[in-house]
C-alpha cells in the first residue's frame, strides 16, 4: 500500500545510499540531455543497459511506463518532423514542412524522454519512498545558502508520503458510499462520465482540505518555524 | 424478502481471511445488531452484504439470487438495499440539502412529482424541517443534522433493507437519541435493519438479535439477553455488557430476557415498591 | 499555571462562540472541559494554545500574557495537544521521524534525539515502535504516538481535544490508561470532551453550555447534577439516570451514585 512502485531486491542499486543515488540520477539526466543524435543514442543505451544490469530488475517492469507514453511520443515526433520550420524544408505543403532539422529535433526529444523515463523508472523501483525523500532532502540542503526553503520542501514531501494511504482510504470510502447511492462511474458517454466524477472529486477535495487544515494547526502547535518565515 | 449469506469467505488480496465461512439468515423486518472487537470483520461483513466484496467462496443471496452473479451489482439491488457508512457526512458534495438527498433518486425512474414527494418524506422522517432546510448547504449543518441528512439520503429510495456502520460515532447524547428514534420508526414500519455497533447499551435497546463476530467467524447469533449473559465470555469477545445487565447482576435482579432500560426500571420499581408495601 | 480571563470569541460572520469565559488550569491536576458539540470548547482550547488570535480578554501562562512573542514561546514550550483525528497529526510516515520533527522544532540537539524518542515511546507503552509506519497503527496507538511526540519535547501541560471520539472502545481504554500514566508522571492534563466516560476521573470539570461556563466543580458535583447536565445537552451517566427515574417513581436512594458499583450498593441498601 505504501510503496506501490518499489521492487524489493538487494542489488547494488537497491543498497546504494539514496543521496548518492539521487545525485547520480541528476547527473545521468544531465548527461542524457546534452547528448544528441547518434552519440546520444549510444550513450543513453550504454547508461541504461548498465543500470538495468546493476539493478537486477526485470526488463518488462523497467520499460512499463513507456507503454502509456507511446501515443504522446509519436505525437511529439510528428509535430517536430512535420511542422518545424526554419526555412530549410525538403518538402512543404501549407504549414507542413519536413526538414532534417525537424526530424533530428523530434528524434532527440523522443530519445531524451524515453531515456529519462527509464532512468526514473529504475530509480523509483530500487528506492523506497522514504529513501527518495531523504535523497532529495540531502541533495537540496546546500541550497539553503541561497535562502531556498529546503526544510519546508522536505516537510511537504514527508507529509505527502504520510498521507498517501490516508487519501487512498478516504477516496475508497467515498467511492463506495456514492456507488451505494446509485452512482455509476463506468457507464455512459464522455459527458456522463465527467459529470459522474463530481460526487467523487468534491468530497475527496473537501476531505483533503479539512485534513490539511487540521494538520497545519497541529504543526503550529508543535512549534514549527517555517523556512519561509525565517528567510523572509 | 429473504437475505442469506451462505458459507461466505472473504479475503483481501494476499492477506488472511477477513470473513471465514459465514452463514447468516436475515428475516424480513428484523433489527439485527452486529458487534465484535476491532478487526473482527464487522465492517467487511456489512460491505459484503452490500455488494462491495465478492466472496472468494460462498454466496450472498437476495430472494434466492446471487447478488454477485454479474460483473456489477445491479441497480435494482441498490434500490432494495442501502448502506450508510461510518462518518457518512464525508460523502456530501451538493450545494443544498434538496439536491443531496435527490442524488439517490437519479437512477429511479419516477416522475419529478414522485421524486419531490419522496425527498420531502425523507426529510420529514429524519426531522429536517423542509421549509427552513431546503436550500441550506449540507456543510452548514451541525454534526447531528449532518448524520440525519446522510440517513435521509439512504432512506429516500425506500429501501427494504438498511445497513448501518457505527451510526452513532462522534455524536453527542442528543444526536444519538435522535438517530435511535429514527431507526426505531423505520423498524416499526417494516424496514429490515442491520447495524454494526460496539455499544452494548444501544444494541440491547433496539436489536431483535445480535451477531457477534470474532476473527471473521460468527460466535453468537441470538437475542441480546443470551448474547450478553456471560461476563467472562463478553470480555473475551471484547464486546462488553449493557449497563442494565451489569447492574442487575450486581444486585441479583432477574430481567426476564429483556435488557432494555424501561424494563430495567420496571423491574426495579416492582422490587422496591413492593418491598415498601 | 494557565489563567484565562474574560475571553470572548466571535467569528467574522458574527457567530458568537464563547462569551466572557474565565478559568484556571492548575498544575499537576486533570482538568476537564465538558460540553456538547458546538458548545465552544474546542475554540476555547485553541485560544489558550495561541492557535487563534485573541481580541477580547486575556490569557496568561505563568503570569505572562500569551498575546506576545514571549507568551507564545512559553505556550509552545509547555503545552502540547492531541487532536481528535488520529491521522491528521503526523508529518512523516515513520514514527521516529515524526517525533524528531517536534524535537527539531524545540531545538533539541540531533545527537540526543534518538534517545528522547525511545524514552517518550516507553512512556506511552509503545516501546520498539520507532521504525513503524504510522498507517499500520490502530487508532488508539496513533493517539498514543501523538502523545509520545508531546512527551518527547517535555511539554508539561497536555491537552486532549476529543481525542477518544474517533476511537473504538479498545482504543478509548488504551488512551485512558495512557492518560492515567501521564497523570502519575505529574503532567498537567486538560481533557476536552462531550463524553462523560472521559471525564469521570478528572479533578475538576468545567461544564460549558451556551457559550459560557455554567458550572465548575468536582467530577461528582457535575456528573450527578441531572438538571444541569440535561440542560447542557450532555448524556446523563446511567447510574444518575436510574437515580433520577426511580426518584420520580417515589423510590429514593440515599446518595446519587456515579458508578455501577455505587448504584448497586445504593439499590441494595434500599431494602
Amino acid at each position: 500500500m505504501i510503496d506501490l512502485t518499489y521492487q524489493t531486491g538487494d542489488s547494488i542499486l537497491h543498497r546504494m545510499n539514496p543521496t548518492h543515488k539521487f545525485l547520480g540520477l541528476l547527473i545521468c539526466t544531465i548527461i542524457i540531455l546534452v547528448s544528441k543524435n547518434l552519440a546520444g543514442t549510444i550513450i543513453a543505451a550504454v547508461l541504461i543497459t548498465t543500470l538495468i544490469l546493476l539493478s537486477k530488475l526485470p526488463i518488462k517492469k523497467v520499460f512499463a511506463p513507456l507503454k502509456s507514453l507511446f501515443f504522446f511520443l509519436i505525437m511529439i515526433f510528428l509535430m517536430n518532423a512535420l511542422f518545424f520550420n526554419n526555412g530549410d524544408c525538403l518538402y512543404s505543403y501549407h504549414s507542413i514542412c519536413i526538414s532534417y532539422k525537424g526530424i533530428e529535433q523530434g528524434y532527440n526529444i523522443v530519445l531524451h524522454t524515453i531515456a529519462i523515463t527509464i532512468l526514473s523508472s529504475i530509480f523509483i523501483r530500487t528506492t523506497t519512498s522514504i529513501e527518495i525523500m531523504r535523497g532529495i532532502e540531502n541533495t537540496l540542503r546546500p541550497l539553503r545558502i541561497f535562502h531556498i526553503p529546503t526544510k519546508d520542501i522536505s516537510l511537504i514531501m514527508s507529509i505527502a508520503l504520510q498521507f498517501i494511504p490516508v487519501f487512498f482510504n478516504d477516496i475508497d470510502r467515498i467511492r463506495k458510499a456514492q456507488i451505494a447511492r446509485g452512482a455509476n462511474f463506468n457507464k455512459g458517454s464522455i459527458i456522463t462520465r465527467i459529470q459522474s466524477i463530481f460526487p467523487l472529486v468534491i468530497p475527496a477535495f473537501i476531505s483533503a482540505f479539512r485534513r490539511a487544515d487540521e494538520l497545519s494547526t497541529a504543526i503550529e502547535a508543535r512549534g514549527f518555524q517555517s523556512d519561509y518565515e525565517s528567510f523572509k | 424478502m429473504q437475505l442469506e449469506i451462505k458459507h461466505a469467505t472473504v479475503r483481501y488480496s494476499n492477506s488472511d481471511k477477513i470473513l471465514d465461512n459465514i452463514d447468516l439468515n436475515i428475516t424480513e423486518g428484523q433489527f439485527l445488531g452486529i458487534t465484535g472487537k476491532a478487526g473482527c470483520g464487522k465492517t467487511t461483513l456489512l460491505e459484503t452484504i452490500a455488494g462491495f466484496h465478492k466472496p472468494e467462496s460462498g454466496f450472498v443471496l437476495l430472494d434466492g439470487q446471487n447478488i454477485y452473479e454479474k460483473r456489477f451489482v445491479s441497480q435494482s439491488f441498490r434500490k432494495r438495499l442501502q448502506i450508510v457508512f461510518q462518518f457518512p457526512e464525508n460523502q456530501f458534495f451538493e450545494s443544498d440539502i434538496w439536491n443531496e438527498i435527490g442524488f439517490g433518486l437519479k437512477n429511479i425512474s419516477s416522475s419529478p412529482e414522485e421524486k419531490e414527494r419522496k425527498t420531502i418524506e425523507a426529510m420529514l422522517a429524519v426531522g429536517l424541517d423542509i421549509n427552513e432546510m431546503k436550500n441550506v448547504s449540507p456543510f452548514a449543518l451541525s454534526g447531528g443534522q449532518k448524520r440525519r441528512l446522510a440517513l435521509a439520503c439512504a432512506i429516500v429510495v425506500s429501501p427494504e433493507i438498511l445497513l448501518l456502520d457505527e451510526p452513532f460515532s462522534g455524536l453527542d447524547g442528543d444526536g444519538q437519541n435522535q438517530i435511535i428514534s429514527i431507526l426505531k420508526d423505520l423498524h416499526r414500519n417494516g424496514t429490515t435493519i442491520l447495524m454494526v455497533s460496539h455499544d452494548p447499551n444501544v444494541l440491547s435497546e433496539v436489536a431483535d438479535k445480535i451477531v457477534v463476530l470474532d476473527a471473521g467467524k460468527i460466535q453468537f447469533n441470538d437475542i441480546p439477553s443470551r448474547v450478553f449473559a456471560d461476563k467472562y465470555l463478553c470480555d473475551k469477545l471484547g464486546i462488553g455488557q449493557p449497563e442494565t445487565k451489569i447492574t442487575a447482576d450486581l444486585i441479583g435482579l432477574d430481567l426476564d430476557e429483556d435488557l432494555t432500560y424501561s424494563n430495567f426500571i420496571k423491574k426495579l420499581e416492582k422490587k422496591y415498591l413492593a418491598a415498601h408495601d | 499555571m494557565i489563567n484565562v480571563s474574560n475571553i470572548s470569541f466571535t467569528y467574522n460572520n458574527n457567530k458568537k462562540i464563547i462569551e466572557n469565559i474565565s478559568l484556571s488550569i492548575e498544575p499537576g491536576k486533570v482538568t476537564a472541559i465538558l460540553g456538547k458539540n458546538g458548545s465552544g470548547k474546542s475554540t476555547l482550547v485553541r485560544l489558550i494554545l495561541a492557535l487563534l488570535p485573541i481580541s477580547d480578554g486575556k490569557i496568561y501562562i505563568d503570569d505572562i500574557d500569551i498575546n506576545c512573542k514571549e507568551g507564545i514561546n512559553q505556550i509552545r514550550k509547555q503545552c502540547g495537544i492531541v487532536f481528535q483525528n488520529p491521522d491528521n497529526h503526523f508529518v512523516s510516515p515513520i514514527i521516529e521521524d515524526d517525533i524528531k520533527f517536534g524535537l527539531t522544532n524545540h531545538h533539541v540537539p540531533e545527537t540526543i534525539q534518538s534517545d528522547c524518542v525511545k524514552s517518550a515511546l516507553d512512556k506511552v507503552s509503545l516501546t520498539g515502535y520507532e521504525k513503524r509506519n504510522v498507517s499500520t497503527l490502530s487508532g488508539g496507538q496513533k493517539q498514543k504516538a501523538a502523545a509520545a511526540g508531546i512527551l518527547a519535547v517535555d511539554n508539561s501541560i497536555i491537552f486532549f481535544d476529543e481525542a477518544t471520539s474517533m476511537l473504538d472502545p479498545n482504543g478509548r481504554k488504551e488512551l485512558q490508561l495512557c492518560i492515567e500514566d501521564l497523570r502519575n508522571q505529574n503532567k498537567t492534563i486538560v481533557i476536552i470532551s462531550q463524553n462523560i466516560e472521559d471525564v469521570l476521573h478528572a479533578d475538576k470539570i468545567l461544564l460549558i453550555s451556551d457559550h459560557q461556563i455554567i458550572k465548575s466543580g468536582s467530577a461528582r458535583d457535575i456528573l450527578t447534577d441531572y438538571e444541569t447536565l440535561k440542560g447542557a445537552g450532555i448524556q446523563i451517566p446511567f447510574p444518575v439516570q436510574v437515580y433520577h427515574d426511580l426518584f420520580q417513581k417515589g423510590i429514593k436512594m440515599k446518595n446519587c451514585p456515579l458508578t455501577s458499583g455505587e448504584l448497586a450498593e445504593e439499590l441494595c441498601s434500599l431494602k
